[in-house]
C-alpha cells in the first residue's frame, strides 16, 4: 500500500496541507473550510465605528455604534477584523500568537487582504503600519504577529509596511485588564521612530479587544503627522452587556 | 529564548589537534590551555546559528577528528607510498578545512540565499589559548569554580548539572528550570558550563533544528525531517511543517520546525543539550544512590491476579529480565481484552526493573489519563518516589526513579529509561503521530524494553507480532472472570425526519432506552460522530426520555463543552443516568452498571474497529454488573462495526478455551 501511496504521490502530486486542519488543499493557503470558519461572523453584529462584536440579540438596527464609540470617538476610523474573538478563529489566533505557528500568517495575510479589499472606505490607504511588540517580548515570543500579518496583506495588496512605531514601555498584559485600565496602561507605550508623513495608515494587529492599544497608536501617528488612521485586526472582541443603538 | 550562535574552530595541542564548535572561544580556550599551555586555536568561522555550525563540524570533521587526533600518523609507514605519503602539516589543514567551510557554506547560501549568513572575511583566525583566556593558564581549579552552579549536597557544581541532565533532551531555559526544580540555582553563564562538559565529551550540544544535507532540514527535538524546494527560499514562507523567516533573536535567516512547536521553538539557532541516561549514570554518584534506594521495592495494595492476569505478568517479567540475546525483540504487545486489568500486570514487571535498579516510565498519550492514574500508582509502589508529567505539572524536570508521564513530555527523556509502557498505545494524540513514536523510542536506553498496551491493537502492532519482531502478551478474559458483551448489531435509522424538517427518535432506541432506564440503577453512554449530531440529536433524545425521569436524566456533551468535566463527574456519580458524547468519552469513565448504545455507527470516519470496541468495553466492567448490553445502531453494516464484533467473540472463544471465564 505504502509504495502504491508512493506511486500515486508521483504521478499526482499531493496538494498543499491546510495549516490549519492538515487537509488537502490545493493553494498554498487555509483550506475552504476553514477559510469560512475563520470569517464566520454569525449570530454578531458589530458596532460601525470600532468593529467590536455584540450577540445579535443585544443589538439593534444595523448601521448603529456601541456605547464606548457614541461616548467618546476613538483616534481611529473606521476598524474591521476578520470575526469575532471566539470559537475557532480564537483558537487559530492562539496556535498563531502562543504556539508559534507562523505558517498561518500566509493565509491569515490573505484573508486581510481580503477584507481590506471588501471595504471600499479603506481604498484610500497609503501604507500599512504593524502594532509594535517591545523588544523582550520580541525575544520571548519569536517574532511580531502583527508585523508578520501586515508584510503578507502588503504583499499581495501592493502597499509598503512602515513600521514607523516603537514600543517604549513594556506594558502589561491587557488580556485580563478592563476597558478603563487597559488605556491608562498603553498610555505613553508608543512613540513614532519616523514621521509617517500626511499618508492614510492602516493600523495592522491580530486582536482589538477594547480598542485602547489601537486607539493609542492611532493617536500617536495622527499626532506625528498622518492623515488618517484606520485598523485592521484578524478579530473584535465580543461585547455581551452593551447595546447598540442607531 | 536565548540565541546559540557558534565559532567553528580547529586546536592544536601539542602533536595532536581536533574541531569544535562553541559560542565562547574564551571558554575552551581556559580549557584547552590547561592541556597544552602553548595550544593554539583557529576560528574558522564567525557566529553562525548552531544548527549551521553543527553540520560543518559533522561533515567536515570526523568523529576522531572532534575528540582529538594525532597530527603524525601512527600507522607503520609502508615501504613505497609511505614515502609520498607525507602526514599533512597542521597549519596546511586548517587552510584546507577553512577553504571547505567557505565552500559548503556557499553551498547552503544557493538554497537559503546569498548573504543569508555573516562575512566570512577574516577567518581563519588564529589565536594563543593563552591570549584568549587571560591570566588563567591551565587551572583546573577555577575551572571547577566556573561550573557556576551552587553546590548540592555531596555533589559538585558540574554532577549537579549532568544529574539535572541525565536521561534528558533540554533546551537551555528548561535546563535551567529542571536545576531549580532538582534543588540547585544556575548561577552565573550557564551555557558556559555546559561547553566545558560538552569539550569534556560528558554532553552533547545539538541544535534544535539542522541539517542533513544543505537543502535538508532536519529537528533534532522531534525528529521530523524536510526538504528545501528547488531554487533559494522566500522568507516568510512555510512548507511542510517547516517555515523559514528571518529570527528576530539572532538576526540571521532562520528556520522553524513547526511539528513540534507547541512544546517550545525549534529553530536553527536555538541549542539543545542532551545526556543519554547511562552516561549520566555512569558519572554522577546521584544515580547511584537511586539504585541503592530502589533496591528493596515492594508492591502494596494489589488484589491478587487472576489466572489470566497471572500468566501474562510472569510473561511479562520474564520478557523484561535483563540479560536478554541479541536476536530476541526487546519491544512487547500487551493485548487485552477492555477492563481486563492490564495495569497490575505491568506492575510487577515494573516493580523488577525498579529492584534491579532501572527507571521506567509509564506513558499515556493523554494528561487526564495521567493525572488519574497516578495516586493508583504510588499507592501500588509507596516506597518509589513517582513524578507525574504532563502539561502543567509542576514537577516536569524532577528526578525519580519512576515516571508517569503524557507521550507529549517524553519528548524531552534522552535514552533514559530501562522499561518503557505505553499505555493506551492505539489512542489519540499518539495513534498516528510519527513524532511520539519517535518520541516513545528516544526514551528507551539502548538495550532497554518497550510494553505496548492496548485493547485495540492496529494493524502494524499485530503485523509486526506476526513476524516475531516484537513479543505477544494477551489477556483474553477480564478480571472478573465475564465474558466481554458482544454487541448487537440493528440495521435501523436512528433518527427519523419529517417533512417539516423536524426530527424524532426511531420507536426501537425509544424503547430500549426506556427498557434500560426501568433496570435498577443502570446507566447508559450514547455514542454519536460528531460534535454536530451530538448538540442536535442530544435535545432530541432527552426529548424522547423525558416521560421516565427528569431533564437531568439525561446529559450531552463533547470535547468543546466547557462544562464537559463536570457533566462528565454528574454521569460518573450517576446523578445522570444517559451520557450522550463522542468518542472523547470511549476510553475516559468508567461506571459500575452500564449499557452501551452506538448510534450512527456506520460512520466510518469516525467509528473504526478499535474505536467500536472501546466504547463496546464500558460496559459490564464491575464485578457485581457483568452483563451490560451492548447495541451499535446504523443504517448499514460496515466493515468495521463486523470486525468490532467478530473480535470482541473471537477474544471471548479464546478466554473460554484457556478457562479463564470462571464467572459465566
Amino acid at each position: 500500500m505504502e509504495i502504491m501511496k508512493k506511486l500515486m504521490d508521483l504521478v499526482f502530486p499531493p496538494g498543499m496541507e491546510c495549516p490549519l486542519c492538515g487537509a488537502e488543499t490545493a493553494r498554498d493557503n487555509l483550506c475552504r473550510k476553514c477559510r469560512v470558519k475563520m470569517t464566520d461572523r454569525r449570530g454578531f453584529r458589530s458596532c460601525n465605528l470600532c468593529g467590536r462584536f455584540f450577540a445579535e440579540q443585544a443589538s439593534a438596527a444595523a448601521g448603529s455604534l456601541c456605547e464606548e464609540c457614541r461616548s467618546e470617538l476613538p483616534a481611529f476610523f473606521p476598524a474591521r477584523s476578520l470575526g469575532p474573538y471566539t470559537g475557532e478563529l480564537k483558537e487559530a489566533i492562539y496556535l498563531f500568537k502562543y504556539r508559534g505557528r507562523r505558517s498561518l500568517a500566509d493565509g491569515f495575510g490573505q484573508l486581510m487582504a481580503g477584507l481590506f479589499l471588501d471595504h471600499p472606505i479603506f481604498a484610500c490607504a497609503d501604507v500599512l503600519v504593524p502594532v509594535p511588540l517591545n523588544r523582550e517580548k520580541i525575544l520571548l515570543r519569536g517574532f511580531n504577529q502583527s508585523a508578520m500579518l501586515a508584510e503578507n496583506m502588503g504583499r499581495i495588496l501592493n502597499l509598503p509596511v512602515n513600521a514607523c512605531l516603537d514600543r517604549i514601555i513594556n506594558t502589561t498584559s491587557q488580556s485580563r485588564l478592563t476597558g478603563r485600565v487597559r488605556r491608562e496602561n498603553v498610555k505613553g507605550a508608543f512613540v513614532p521612530k519616523t514621521a509617517p508623513g500626511r499618508v492614510n495608515v492602516i493600523l495592522v494587529d491580530d486582536i482589538l479587544t477594547t480598542g485602547a492599544t489601537a486607539g493609542e497608536c492611532a493617536r500617536v501617528l495622527l499626532e506625528a503627522g498622518a492623515n488618517s488612521v484606520g485598523v485592521l485586526t484578524l478579530a473584535a472582541g465580543v461585547r455581551e452587556k452593551s447595546v447598540l443603538s442607531s | 529564548m536565548k540565541d546559540l550562535l557558534v565559532h567553528l574552530y580547529m586546536t592544536k595541542l601539542g602533536a595532536s589537534y581536533r574541531a569544535f564548535i562553541t559560542h565562547n572561544p574564551g571558554v575552551d580556550a581556559r580549557l584547552l590551555a590547561g592541556q597544552a599551555p602553548d595550544g593554539i586555536i583557529d576560528l574558522l568561522t564567525p557566529g553562525l546559528p548552531v544548527g549551521v555550525g553543527s553540520y560543518l563540524l559533522n561533515t567536515l570533521f570526523t568523529q576522531e577528528e572532534i575528540c582529538g587526533r594525532p597530527l603524525v600518523d601512527g600507522s607503520p609507514a609502508r615501504p613505497v607510498l609511505g614515502w609520498f605519503r607525507r602526514a599533512p602539516a597542521y597549519d596546511d589543514l586548517v587552510k584546507v578545512k577553512a577553504l571547505k567551510t567557505v565552500k559548503l557554506l556557499a553551498d547552503m547560501e544557493t538554497v537559503f540565499g546569498s548573504g543569508a549568513f555573516p562575512d566570512m572575511t577574516g577567518y581563519p583566525a588564529r589565536s594563543r589559548c593563552r591570549d584568549l583566556a587571560p591570566g588563567c593558564p591551565g587551572q583546573h581549579a577555577r575551572l571547577e569554580q566556573h561550573g557556576h552552579v551552587e553546590q548540592h549536597g555531596h555533589m559538585t557544581g558540574r554532577e549537579v548539572i549532568v544529574n539535572a541532565l541525565g536521561g534528558r533532551i533540554l533546551f537551555l531555559e528548561e535546563l535551567a528550570q529542571a536545576l531549580r526544580e532538582n534543588g540547585a540555582e544556575a548561577g552565573g553563564d550557564l551555557a558556559d558550563s555546559l561547553q566545558v562538559l560538552a569539550l569534556q565529551g560528558r554532553l552533547e550540544i545539538l541544535p534544535s533544528l539542522g541539517f542533513k544535507a544543505p537543502g535538508e532540514i532536519t529537528c533534532f527535538r522531534c525528529g521530523h525531517t524536510a526538504k528545501v524546494r528547488a531554487g533559494p527560499v522566500r522568507p516568510g514562507t512555510g512548507h511542510d511543517q517547516v517555515y523559514h523567516d528571518r529570527c528576530a533573536v539572532c538576526g540571521c535567516l532562520s528556520v522553524y520546525c513547526e511539528q513540534c512547536s507547541t512544546m517550545g521553538e525549534s529553530r536553527l539557532c536555538r541549542g539543545l543539550y542532551a545526556l543519554r541516561g547511562d552516561q549520566a549514570a555512569a558519572g554522577c554518584s546521584a544515580s547511584r544512590a537511586e539504585k541503592i534506594f530502589c533496591a528493596g521495592v515492594k508492591l502494596r495494595g494489589v488484589p491478587p491476579l487472576t489466572p489470566a492476569q497471572a500468566r501474562a505478568s510472569e510473561e511479562l517479567a520474564g520478557f523484561c529480565r535483563p540479560g536478554h540475546r541479541d536476536d530476541t525483540p526487546t519491544e512487547c504487545l500487551l493485548w487485552a481484552v477492555t477492563g481486563a486489568g492490564k495495569t497490575q500486570v505491568v506492575l510487577q514487571a515494573a516493580a523488577s526493573v525498579l529492584a534491579a535498579g532501572g527507571q521506567v516510565l509509564y506513558a499515556v498519550p493523554r494528561r487526564d489519563v495521567v493525572r488519574e492514574i497516578a495516586p493508583r500508582l504510588r499507592d501500588a509502589l509507596p516506597d518509589i518516589d513517582i513524578t507525574a508529567n504532563y502539561g502543567g505539572s509542576t514537577e516536569k524536570f524532577r528526578r525519580s526513579p519512576f515516571v508517569i508521564a503524557t507521550t507529549h513530555q517524553v519528548l524531552r527523556y534522552y535514552m533514559q529509561f530501562d522499561l518503557v509502557i505505553l499505555d493506551e498505545a492505539d489512542a489519540y494524540p499518539y495513534k498516528g503521530s510519527e513524532l511520539l513514536r519517535r518520541a516513545v523510542r528516544r526514551a528507551v536506553k539502548p538495550g532497554g524494553y518497550t510494553v505496548y498496551m492496548t485493547a485495540t491493537p492496529g494493524s502494524e502492532l499485530l503485523s509486526r507480532a506476526r513476524r516475531k519482531q516484537i513479543r505477544l502478551i494477551t489477556i483474553p478474559a477480564r478480571y472478573h472472570g465475564h465474558p466481554v458483551p458482544e454487541p448487537l448489531i440493528k440495521v435501523a435509522s436512528p433518527f427519523i425526519r419529517d417533512k417539516q424538517g423536524g426530527c424524532t427518535v426511531s420507536s426501537f432506541i425509544a424503547d430500549l432506552l426506556g427498557r434500560w432506564l426501568c433496570q435498577q440503577g443502570a446507566q447508559v453512554f450514547v455514542f454519536l460522530p460528531t460534535i454536530g449530531m451530538v448538540e442536535e440529536y442530544g435535545p432530541i433524545l432527552r426529548q424522547a426520555v423525558n416521560g421516565f425521569a427528569a431533564a437531568e436524566l439525561l446529559q450531552f456533551s463533547h470535547s468543546r463543552d466547557p462544562l464537559r468535566d463536570r457533566k462528565a463527574d454528574a454521569f460518573k456519580s450517576g446523578l445522570s443516568r444517559i451520557f450522550v458524547t463522542t468518542t472523547i468519552m470511549e476510553r475516559g469513565i468508567t461506571v459500575k452498571n452500564a449499557n452501551v448504545l452506538v448510534l450512527e455507527a456506520d460512520f466510518t470516519a469516525v467509528f473504526d474497529e478499535g474505536s467500536l470496541i472501546q466504547m463496546a468495553g464500558r460496559a459490564g466492567r464491575s464485578a457485581e454488573f457483568p452483563a451490560g448490553e451492548v447495541v451499535f445502531a446504523a443504517r448499514r453494516v460496515t466493515g468495521p462495526m463486523r470486525d468490532a464484533v467478530n473480535s470482541i467473540r473471537c477474544l471471548n472463544r479464546i478466554a473460554a478455551r484457556e478457562g479463564y471465564l470462571s464467572g459465566e
